[in-house]
């Protein structure tokens, strides 16, 4: 009888073990508050700088080897984005984001969002909502994109 | 006496200055090298995830997959790792074919930003998917492994 209750016992413990180091592993990658706020913090710096063509800032805040895909599923580099924000092709009217997610996997942090903002592109103007996944990395101190694709919600319009 | 002292100073600093050169480039090749073992571990993880996801293999999924896996599909929707499988496994993702290329690849120490492109016809939530679509990939490395942390998939639009 007792060796049962031992054995149970040691199936419970082991079963905890188990569970908390399952839970050890999706917590590391949770970004705390303060470094959720430092990645929003440049993710408005971006904004700021595309609104205001801010081409010093857009430069400092990408990385050169950016990939930035948009709701058309057009790839651009890093001289093309930051020429379509030079010339006035594309420009952001308004800014309106939510449900952020962040994860963090050593020096990158990926976040997870959705976004209303009006963006005019080429002269159509695009408020339809859409969800987003940006990946910043940090270099010598500083936080860059490196990438960020989008993708139009279909069941809202 | 001193004119070959001269000489035998300018030999010894003509050698250094070739060592230098030889020793920066073997480090800019050892830096090649490494990006070019970095994109092949990834191109093999993401070749077993294709033909996990055609066979629907959950097992090799829930390998490849980071717990904290952020999927975005072609509609928007988001999924997270347990979602993800939960549909391959009960077959509510089911692939007729899988075409995809155009690899790219960023590689930043243990992240990897990949692109590509896609023109497989898949069935979820009732609806057929063929449309080719642009995808970015973020696969980081935990504990010597590669694990896929981000997909993200959008229409690509007709010009």
């Amino acid at each position: 009888m007792t060796t049962i209750r031992n054995a149970a016992l040691f199936a419970i413990m082991a079963f905890g073990l188990i569970c908390s180091v399952r839970a050890q592993d999706t917590a590391k990658h949770e970004a705390s508050p303060e470094l959720q706020k430092e990645i929003l913090a440049v993710d408005n710096e971006r904004y700021e700088a595309m609104k205001n063509r801010d081409m010093a800032a857009m430069d400092r805040l990408h990385a050169d080897g950016l990939v930035f895909i948009n709701t058309k599923g057009r790839l651009l580099n890093k001289a093309e984005y930051l020429e379509e924000v030079r010339s006035g092709n594309l420009k952001f009217l308004s800014v309106d984001t939510d449900e952020y997610h962040f994860y963090v996997y050593g020096d990158a942090v990926i976040m997870n969002g959705r976004a209303n903002s009006a963006v005019e592109y080429h002269g159509v103007v695009n408020k339809k909502p859409r969800r987003f996944t940006s990946v910043f990395i940090k270099f010598q101190g500083q936080w860059k994109l490196v990438a960020h694709q989008a993708t139009l919600i279909a069941d809202e319009k | 006496m001193p004119n070959n002292l001269g000489l035998v100073c300018r030999v010894l600093l003509l050698c250094a200055a070739n060592l230098v050169t030889v020793c920066s480039l073997t480090g800019q090749e050892q830096d090649d090298e490494a990006v070019r073992r970095t994109k092949d571990e990834v191109l093999k993880v993401e070749q077993e995830r294709d033909q996990a996801l055609q066979k629907r293999d959950v097992a090799v999924l829930d390998r490849i997959y980071s717990d904290q896996l952020v999927f975005v599909n072609t509609r928007g929707q988001l999924f997270t790792k347990a979602q993800r499988i939960a549909d391959l496994g009960e077959g509510k993702v089911e692939y007729f074919s899988y075409h995809q290329g155009d690899y790219d690849y960023r590689v930043y120490g243990d992240t990897v930003v990949m692109t590509g492109q896609t023109s497989s016809v898949v069935k979820f939530q009732g609806r057929v998917n063929k449309i080719p679509r642009q995808f970015t990939n973020i696969y980081v490395r935990e504990g010597g492994q590669w694990h896929l942390a981000a997909h993200q998939a959008t229409p690509i639009a007709e010009k």
